[in-house]
């Protein structure tokens, strides 16, 4: 309490003493010192702030009714992750004004937390699943490939396909369709410790920009701090890191996995090296993606120079320790050897078995159209899968907080985000052959190229090629 | 011949109740399990008979062979625990004021929840700041930190001594018990015959709680078998680097949930069904033995 005190305190009295000093001609009898006191405080800036929504006009009965021939009296379900209680107001205000686009449309929310996926699998195989569902985009690829899913790009008209960004929305395609729409993103980029920065003699403009550099930013960090970096891979789908980070082929022409070509091998070997020199952390690595705040508690310590987060997840480090508050920054992360960013975001799916598909699209649609992403993205420091959002002040305002840094450049990150990965067979056990592959050579000792070539061999013979 | 109807007929309503739970919860689940094992099943699509094809895949399938090594490896626990928890016994089967206190303060892992203990020795065996590191260092037995549970080598004795650390006190309990059960006639006797105070421990304290020891070796030893909490939370539910902390239930749990494969996972289910019969088998037969 003192010390929030100590800084206006400090102001008033060097205020009031030199106002005394210069306002009166009048002789003192005792002449005022004045005394320069140097006060450092790390100080958290709450800004709230009142901005005018801009809504994306669509022509029609309601502005925000775009799908038509909805089921009449349809009663739907819809099911989101990790969402309540914290946004509990705003789901409910959303379908409250759902339910004036669409009249005669009863939604029913459910909030599923750890267990949504499971949930999800058991309630399909039971035939009873939600008609709507939140999931993270990373699982839309298993239930679209066996048949679960509304197909997206069937279901919505092509006006409505086009207020997504389009690589978002053609994200996971099956078969040359979309089966999820594109909800909320997330922009992964460095969440920066200053203090450690400058320890290591380094900068904010010292930062890698490429992947290449990367690798040699970590070492110099490494070399003058002891401190490793605390890199992370895609554990949930290892070739999308190998094909964003690596520019790697993953499957050829013929639908046969390809990925053990020099490209890979460089790809792999760039992880054996650092992990060898200790300038990345090895318990970090292969983190899976639920245990992200394993990394995040390290970087919290002080223990890691950057650590690739979203904004969404500062609150987390201010509330564990507020004195790093003050020293971070966020930066665009480093950009793969492809040359493209991966998505990082939720996805909206239909269920293929609902009987008013209509509504359930109408309601997907809805949570994901310009305006509900703007009022959402006011909430809580996510971003728009819809362009039009983004014109809104809201976004282009320069940033007060540490993690408004990225908002400005969001848009041009997001859309700049699409999937560059084939639609790969059998993914989750692909994926566990390939996390064999780089533990052993990056645990094993066995050669990179040897490591990648026997994963291609496991990974053909699984699918049958 | 109504009231014979009726008396003949009574017992089995006692039972029905209990019959029907375990019909729903034991009996059909086990022959679902099996029927599972012959087929392709990944829960969104109906099974596919494939005949003995995920049998025949467990032949050639590595990780399961390790898995199933680790299993048994585990089984080290059991004779460890016992020998533990009896000294702990003994120790604490002490008419001594605050005794209580220490029984128990070695009861307490037994009913903190597997996930905070996990989450504990997580932190204990850190590679950035754990205290096992600090210690280490600070005796001089190693010169910079070991990332314990990144290192093939350690995971398992890891979860093992984990394993140990949590039930040791349970089985104490048991042991105290079985301990408070012997006559003090017989230790009377046997400093008359001149007994040491191992002696009395080895010729009567030892004999006397046998059928809990029995016991114990029973319940410990299928608990080893079908570990599976400490892995999944020491290992960030991946069985660690290279599979090195698989366990059977671990790569059963592994197969059917993270990778869909349920038909797979059933028939690696009706594996592990039959080990743990068999050692309940070999076990009720020392139980028998015993009485004769």
């Amino acid at each position: 309490m003192r010390r929030i005190f100590a800084l206006p305190l400090a102001i008033i009295s060097l205020i009031s003493l030199t106002l005394s000093a210069c306002g009166s001609s009048t002789p003192q009898t005792a002449q005022p010192q004045i005394v320069t006191q140097i006060v450092r405080e790390t100080q958290i800036v709450e800004v709230e702030k009142t901005v005018e929504v801009v809504v994306t006009p669509t022509p029609g009965p309601h502005p925000e009714a775009v799908i038509s021939g909805v089921e009449e009296g349809a009663e739907i379900t819809f099911w989101t992750f990790y969402l309540s209680p914290t946004f509990d107001q705003y789901i409910k205000d959303t379908i409250a004004r759902f339910n004036e686009a669409y009249p005669g449309v009863k939604v029913r929310w459910e909030d599923r937390q750890a267990t949504l996926q499971e949930e999800y699998r058991n309630s399909l195989a039971a035939g009873n699943a939600p008609d709507v569902v939140n999931i993270p985009t990373d699982w839309v690829l298993e239930f679209a490939q066996k048949g679960q899913l509304l197909n997206m790009s069937e279901a919505l008209p092509p006006e409505v396909q086009k207020q997504y960004f389009e690589g978002l929305f053609n994200q996971v395609n099956v078969g040359g369709a979309s089966y999820q729409v594109p909800w909320y993103q997330a922009v992964d980029g460095y969440l920066v410790n200053k203090q450690l920065l400058t320890q290591a003699g380094l900068t904010i403009d010292d930062l890698p920009k490429t992947f290449d550099e990367q690798k040699e930013f970590c070492a110099r960090v490494k070399a003058a701090t002891g401190i490793p970096c605390g890199l992370r891979l895609n554990t949930g789908n290892l070739l999308q890191s190998m094909a964003y980070e690596g520019n790697v082929t993953i499957m050829d022409a013929n639908g046969r996995f390809v990925f053990d070509s020099p490209e890979a091998v460089s790809w792999l070997q760039y992880y054996v090296d650092m992990i060898k020199d200790e300038t990345t952390a090895r318990d970090i690595l292969l983190l899976n993606s639920s245990d992200d705040r394993i990394g995040l508690e390290r970087f919290s310590a002080g223990q890691m120079p950057f650590y690739v987060t979203g904004p969404q997840l500062i609150r987390l480090v201010r509330e564990s320790n507020p004195g790093l508050y003050g020293y971070l920054a966020m930066v665009p992360r480093a950009v793969g050897r492809s040359g493209k960013l991966p998505p990082v975001s939720m996805s909206i799916v239909v269920s293929k078995n609902t009987k008013y598909p209509r509504a359930a699209a109408a309601l997907a649609v809805f949570f994901t159209n310009p305006r509900s992403m703007l009022e959402f993205s006011k909430l809580v420091q996510i971003f728009p899968s819809t362009p039009a959002s983004y014109d809104d002040p809201f976004f282009t305002q320069p940033p007060v907080a540490i993690e408004d840094q990225i908002r400005p450049i969001a848009r041009d990150i997001i859309a700049r985000q699409s999937n560059i990965l084939p639609e790969i067979p059998r993914l989750n056990e692909v994926n566990e052959i390939v996390r064999q592959a780089i533990e052993a050579a990056i645990f094993g000792g066995v050669p990179a190229e040897q490591a990648l070539k026997d994963a291609v061999t496991q990974a053909n013979t699984l699918i049958g090629k | 011949m109504k009231a014979r109807i009726w008396s003949r007929v009574t017992p089995y309503l006692f039972l029905a109740p209990a019959l029907i739970f375990m019909s729903v919860f034991t009996l059909y689940p086990l022959v679902a399990v099996g029927y599972y094992s012959f087929t392709e099943y990944d829960i969104l699509r109906p099974p596919t008979p494939v005949g003995f094809a995920n049998y025949q895949h467990l032949l050639n399938d590595n990780v399961f062979w390790l898995s199933l090594r680790n299993s048994f490896v585990y089984l080290i626990v059991t004779p460890t625990i016992i020998i533990l928890s009896i000294a702990l016994a003994i120790a604490l089967n002490r008419k001594l004021p605050g005794i209580s206190f220490f029984r128990t303060l070695y009861y307490i892992p037994v009913i903190t929840g597997s996930v905070a203990i996990g989450i504990a020795w997580q932190f204990l065996f850190n590679g950035s700041g754990g205290p096992i590191n600090g210690l280490l260092i600070w005796l001089g037995v190693i010169e910079k930190p070991i990332v314990f549970l990144t290192e093939p080598d350690f995971i398992l004795p890891i979860a093992m001594l984990m394993t140990i650390w949590m039930g040791v006190g349970y089985y104490m309990v048991i042991f105290l018990a079985a301990l408070q059960n012997i006559s003090e006639d017989l230790y009377d006797a046997a400093l008359i015959d001149g007994c040491n105070r191992w002696q009395k421990h080895w010729h009567v304290s030892i004999p006397g709680i046998r059928p809990a020891i029995v016991f114990v070796a029973v319940i410990s030893s299928l608990s080893a078998l079908k570990v599976f909490d400490e892995i999944y939370i020491l290992t960030n539910a991946t069985g660690g680097v290279l599979n090195s902390g698989s366990t059977i239930v671990f790569y059963l749990w592994k197969q059917a949930f993270r990778l869909q494969n349920v038909g797979y996972a059933s028939a690696i289910a009706m594996v592990l069904l039959i080990i743990t019969l068999s050692f309940s088998i070999i076990n009720v037969r020392l139980l028998e033995q015993r009485d004769d």
